[in-house]
């Protein structure tokens, strides 16, 4: 398991250009939400349980629920896997 | 009740909703029942406790995504530690986009839809008989009355669901020479997590003020079908589509509201 945010993100980027063609992780602006950058729920379900999957770590689905771009749901993975590694 | 004890049970979906009552309907009678959950979806440890504290056999908890071939590989794998072949498959997994608008149309949406909501019924039986040589004795997939009735926002799930229905009809004619039987059932309104991600989360209490006790079904009545149709006493019912509402949907329109409203307001 990473704690090392850079990673989460990649991570994160990684599954989210898998599903979105169009999206490409070197040049996506993550302040925006999935569903702007043309993600349907489907999508981004798979993303963020991919991306937990990959990094080992898990997030009760109502912390997911309120996230409003790309950037909250990767501070959210980094602070899960600090408490998860310092725990 | 015939004998469940030591039947192998495979069921997706089933740490939540009518999964997981269907998980404790088969352990209850001692069946040995794995259970599929996606990734970070459920706390096995709470699952673990339930079926302990309800008196069930302890099942086995995996985290698999249904569409994933490797992730279906291994949880065979996993079956086959402690048993030669699946007894019973319960292909519960419904997963669909929601659409809210014309604007949610997209095919990709759909195919994702089918892909996670039918299709697994197929690549489970398919996978199991490549593992084990012989398809389960019973398989029931879990559909929706979402098909031909007007469901909040359900549009690819409906799509999906009339799929996986009509693959149970045509499944249930392929493996005819084989002892496997095939069969849905159709749930209404259950009371679960996916009715108020689908709907919306006051959905229920809308029904119960509405349509008074008994509109919303519990996953343990839908539960108890399926163990009926996988108890052997149904065994001469192949390709069906069994439907668990209380009957509410034959009145549950505008003509038995426009009644009601008559005798409460003459």
């Amino acid at each position: 398991m990473t704690t090392d945010k850079n990673e989460i993100r990649a991570t994160v980027l990684k599954y989210l250009a898998r599903a979105v063609d169009q999206v490409d992780p070197a040049t996506v602006d993550s302040s925006r939400s999935m569903k702007e950058l043309g993600a349907n729920s489907i999508d981004i379900v798979e993303v963020v349980s991919s991306s937990m999957r990959e990094l080992r770590i898990k997030v009760p689905r109502a912390q997911l629920n309120d996230l409003a771009n790309i950037d909250e749901l990767v501070d959210l993975l980094h602070r899960t896997a600090l408490e998860k590694a310092s725990s | 009740m015939r004998d469940l004890s030591d039947r192998a049970v495979l069921i997706t979906g089933g740490t939540a909703g009518i999964g997981l009552a269907t998980g404790l309907a088969f352990a209850k009678r001692g069946a040995r029942v794995t259970l599929t959950c996606r990734w970070g979806s459920a706390e096995p440890d709470e699952i673990l406790a339930r079926f302990e504290t309800e008196g069930a056999r302890r099942p086995s908890i995996l985290e698999a995504n249904v569409t994933d071939p490797d992730d279906l590989a291994q949880v065979l794998a996993h079956v086959a530690e402690s048993s030669d072949h699946v007894d019973t498959f319960v292909s519960n997994v419904g997963f669909a986009q929601l659409v809210r608008s014309l604007d949610d149309y997209n095919l990709r949406g759909l195919q994702q839809s089918i892909e996670y909501s039918a299709w697994p019924l197929a690549s489970h039986l398919l996978a199991i008989r490549e593992r084990f040589g012989r398809l389960p004795r019973h398989a029931v997939a879990l559909s929706s009355c979402g098909i031909d009735a007007y469901y909040s926002n359900y549009d690819f799930a409906g799509a999906a669901k009339a799929v996986l229905e009509t693959l149970v009809r045509y499944l249930a004619h392929r493996v005819f020479d084989e002892d496997c039987r095939i069969n849905a059932v159709r749930a209404r309104f259950v009371d679960t997590d996916s009715l108020t991600a689908t709907v919306g989360p006051e959905f229920t209490d809308f029904v119960d003020r509405l349509g008074g006790p008994g509109f919303v079904q519990t996953p343990d009545e839908v539960a108890g079908v399926v163990l009926a149709l996988c108890s052997g006493w149904l065994d001469g019912m192949r390709g069906q589509v069994l439907t668990v509402d209380h009957g509410t949907a034959f009145y549950d329109n505008l003509m038995r509201l426009h009644a009601t409203r008559t005798v409460e307001t003459p």
